[in-house]
């Protein structure tokens, strides 16, 4: 049977506002630009040195030429790193301006506040519009606020400990990028022995053409805290590219837990280069849930560095790589201590020409006695004109870790397909039935009103797959 | 005597992160000395496993290259010695259709640098063995570097025993080219202190319904570093295709270095790829229930370094076997080996 493939409805997120009256730096990327975002966020000497030293860093770095996908179409001279609306952060809907309240809206995010989070943080372009969180939370001390804001607060010597201190600007070139023009993003404190109860969520919309999103979320989990953390992202499409070079250091005290999860929606024109790292002390869990859908080139490998005994982490994931989409996406955990552990699943699906690459490694140091790691990645092809590779690497330098991995690679099987139809399903929806179940690992992960968006989105790049 | 460093020598088709120091070894060998011999046109275009730079360092180190022509429906067998007195050797070997040909390489020396670059070309329906026994001293490098193209129904079985591993890179790329086409490929091996092996294995599968299969299996004594690229690459175009890749690898000491990165590639759709690695030490129930029998946990990592040379013993024969007595010496001691040698 012959398959067409038809151009996906994306019509829910793809949408733009006109920009009048907003603030746009010109493109480029020069001390001034830098000089000058540091200067409307009025900030302390430290942060504009990080930024000056960040942006020399990252005019001396290449990016890797052995490994990765193309970024040629990325150019820097065609990319304003700072774009806002006029308006100041607000902790009223009624107070954002009426067309970026109506984006928030279409997206669902006000209403999600109400019916099931503690707390909500919605980033429009460059910076924050509006940031809230529940009495009940703050009760408890927790804060929830933009970081711009929190650097001039109580917390901001905590932040100079933290800020840029698991991703330092000597990362990689996009790490040295965002430590010079960060803007936005959320700084959260759970104070010890706190368990928030519903999650906390910060969601990143990039409306403006040619431009760069580059949020620094910093989350501190202290000793028996307890916290679900939520990131979402979305923009309009456009025919020219745009930049998405995020960053999460997220630090787990002892016996603390921190979920971590995102589903992400760019549009297919952004290069999304985001840098998630947390490191674990002993007895902590770490949680990562991943859902990569969007982007035309994506390079996001959320790291966990296991740092004190029996410290875990867990990392569910799961790619959809369809047209003119390269996704290089993945898991990273360094096991540091003993009686670490690691468990890392991930599932992929290649459809339209689209590349999706499982990209891993586990480190287990000579101190890491007795920890143990899983890998298991499982990859669909939709068809014969995509790819999917799966290229994990292990390093083990102890003798008492034990490490397994397992991958595999392969089409839905025609016996399976026949089975459902044999029940009445018609072709395309056993197709989807096999696809949704191949990806309900994840989506079971999520909390229900997140797994349907992930499955709406799985099923918006279903449709049309089989004609 | 001169000598010139070899970069990137067994690198993979696609490569982890650079700061792993996973994606390929640099060797330190002798510079030649001449201006090699050229490399036959029918067997230029065949892929090397342990890359380019190491490919031309062996063909521009020798004087003269081996050929052996396997001709349609016969069987022949080659015998391929590096020693110290022939260190660096190139062979060619053309398999006729529907001929056998046994290729057996062994490698033995205390001290020095040993190669070997093998090309072989096998036609609709031939079958391919190739043998390798390395039991090299401590100040050994060695390069083993193989390139295999095979046309419809032929078939390549490779066989690697490391009793002795020095500083090697064995590095093996097997085209499965032809329709039907497959190939095994078994590598068993013990690294002992201070000892390295890197291997860079590929499959690279573009005929349809070829099979392939990994398998690597062996022990890290104390202080030694092992790292394994193997690759299963399903080209497009090869439907019907199937990889498979394992690896085991015993961790017997302190300061062990493991490195792995099991690979499968895939640009078609009507294919199976599947790997699968397991890495550690013997598990603490293994251990009680040999204790129980009198076995300490030295006794019983002893016997799985024992099985490795049996093993390679048992399966290999004339000078190979020579060769293969001698490394298994060394970790069966002079009493068993003798039993062994009397059993077989």
């Amino acid at each position: 049977m012959s398959e067409q493939v038809n151009d996906i409805n994306r019509s829910l997120y793809d949408f733009v506002k006109p920009e009048e009256g907003y603030e746009r730096f010109e493109d480029g990327l020069t001390p001034e630009i830098v000089e000058a975002i540091s200067a409307k966020k009025d900030e302390p000497d430290w942060m504009l040195e990080l930024r000056l030293r960040s942006l020399e860093l990252y005019h001396q770095m290449d990016m890797p030429a052995n490994w990765g996908p193309s970024i040629e179409g990325l150019d820097m001279d065609h990319i304003s790193t700072y774009v806002t609306p006029k308006t100041e952060q607000a902790s009223n809907w009624e107070d954002v301006p009426e067309e970026v309240r109506d984006t928030f809206e279409k997206l669902g995010i006000p209403q999600a506040e109400r019916a099931y989070l503690a707390g909500v943080g919605a980033q429009y372009d460059s910076e924050l519009v509006y940031h809230n969180m529940q009495d009940t939370a703050a009760k408890m001390g927790v804060v929830y606020s933009g970081i711009e804001e929190a650097l001039h607060g109580e917390y901001a010597d905590l932040i100079r400990e933290h800020f840029m201190r698991l991703v330092p600007p000597t990362d990689h070139k996009f790490a040295a990028l965002h430590g010079a023009v960060w803007s936005g993003g959320s700084f959260v404190y759970v104070p010890a022995g706190v368990e928030v109860e519903f999650p906390l969520q910060s969601y990143f919309r990039l409306n403006a053409k040619g431009a760069g999103q580059f949020e620094h979320t910093l989350i501190i989990v202290e000793p028996g805290a307890n916290l679900h953390f939520i990131e979402g992202c979305s923009a309009p499409k456009y025919n020219v590219a745009n930049l998405h070079a995020g960053c999460v250091e997220l630090f787990v005290g002892k016996g603390a837990r921190l979920r971590y999860s995102t589903i992400e929606n760019w549009s297919k024109n952004m290069y999304n280069l985001n840098t998630k790292r947390a490191r674990v002390e002993a007895d902590g869990v770490m949680e990562w849930v991943s859902g990569s859908f969007g982007s035309h080139v994506g390079y996001l490998y959320p790291t966990t560095i296991l740092a004190g005994e029996r410290a875990s982490n867990e990392f569910t994931g799961i790619t959809f790589a369809g047209a003119t989409q390269n996704l290089d996406t993945g898991c990273k955990v360094v096991l540091a201590a003993p009686d670490t552990k690691s468990s890392i699943n991930s599932k992929s699906i290649s459809k339209d020409g689209g590349i999706s690459t499982f990209r891993s490694s586990v480190v287990v140091t000579n101190k890491a006695d007795r920890a143990r790691a899983t890998v298991s990645c499982a990859s669909l092809m939709l068809d014969d004109i995509s790819r999917s590779d799966t290229i994990p690497a292990m390093d083990v330098r102890n003798a008492t870790a034990s490490v397994g991995h397992e991958a595999t690679i392969g089409r839905i099987s025609d016996d399976t397909v026949l089975y459902l139809m044999s029940r009445g399903a018609t072709e395309e929806e056993a197709r989807t039935m096999v696809v949704n179940g191949f990806a309900n690992p994840i989506s079971k992960e999520l909390p229900m009103e997140y797994a349907v968006e992930m499955n709406n989105l799985i099923k918006l790049e279903m449709e049309g797959a089989i004609g | 005597m001169a000598t010139t460093t070899l970069t990137g020598v067994n690198t993979p088709p696609a490569q982890t992160w650079n700061y792993l120091h996973i994606n390929s070894i640099d060797l330190e060998v002798p510079a030649p000395s001449g201006p090699g011999c050229p490399v036959p046109d029918d067997l230029a275009s065949i892929e090397m496993g342990a890359g380019g730079a190491a490919t031309a360092w062996v063909d521009k180190s020798v004087a003269t290259r081996g050929s052996y022509d396997v001709p349609a429906s016969s069987e022949s067998r080659v015998n391929v010695s590096l020693t110290a007195t022939e260190p660096i050797r190139a062979t060619d070997v053309r398999v006729g259709a529907d001929a056998c040909a046994h290729i057996v390489v062994s490698a033995a020396a205390d001290a020095g640098a040993l190669a070997h670059n093998l090309r072989v070309l096998a036609d609709a329906g031939a079958q391919v063995l190739i043998d390798l026994v390395v039991a090299v001293g401590a100040d050994v490098t060695l390069v083993d570097n193989v390139g295999v193209s095979l046309g419809a129904n032929a078939s390549c079985e490779i066989r690697h025993f490391v009793l002795g591993a020095g500083t090697s890179a064995l590095g093996t790329c097997v085209a499965l080219d032809g329709a039907g086409s497959s190939s095994t490929l078994a590598t068993r091996y013990l690294v002992d202190t201070g000892c390295t092996l890197d291997m860079n294995y590929l499959m690279r599968q573009r005929g349809q319904n070829t099979t392939s299969d990994i398998d690597v299996e062996g022990v890290l004594r104390e202080g030694a570093t092992k790292n394994l690229c193997d690759t299963i690459d399903l080209i497009h175009g090869c439907k019907g295709a199937q990889g498979n890749e394992n690896e085991t690898v015993l961790l017997a000491g302190e300061r062990v270095h493991n490195m792995s990165l099991p690979t499968i590639l895939c640009d078609e759709d009507d294919v199976a790829g599947n790997h699968g690695a397991t890495i550690g030490s013997v598990s603490p129930e293994q251990l009680a229930y040999m204790a129980h029998r009198g076995l300490s946990e030295e006794d019983v990592t002893e016997l799985f370094c024992a099985s490795v040379a049996e093993g390679c013993v048992r399966a290999m024969d004339g000078d190979a076997r020579d060769v293969a007595l001698a490394g298994a010496r060394a970790i069966l001691g002079e009493a068993r080996t003798a039993e062994l040698e009397e059993e077989l």
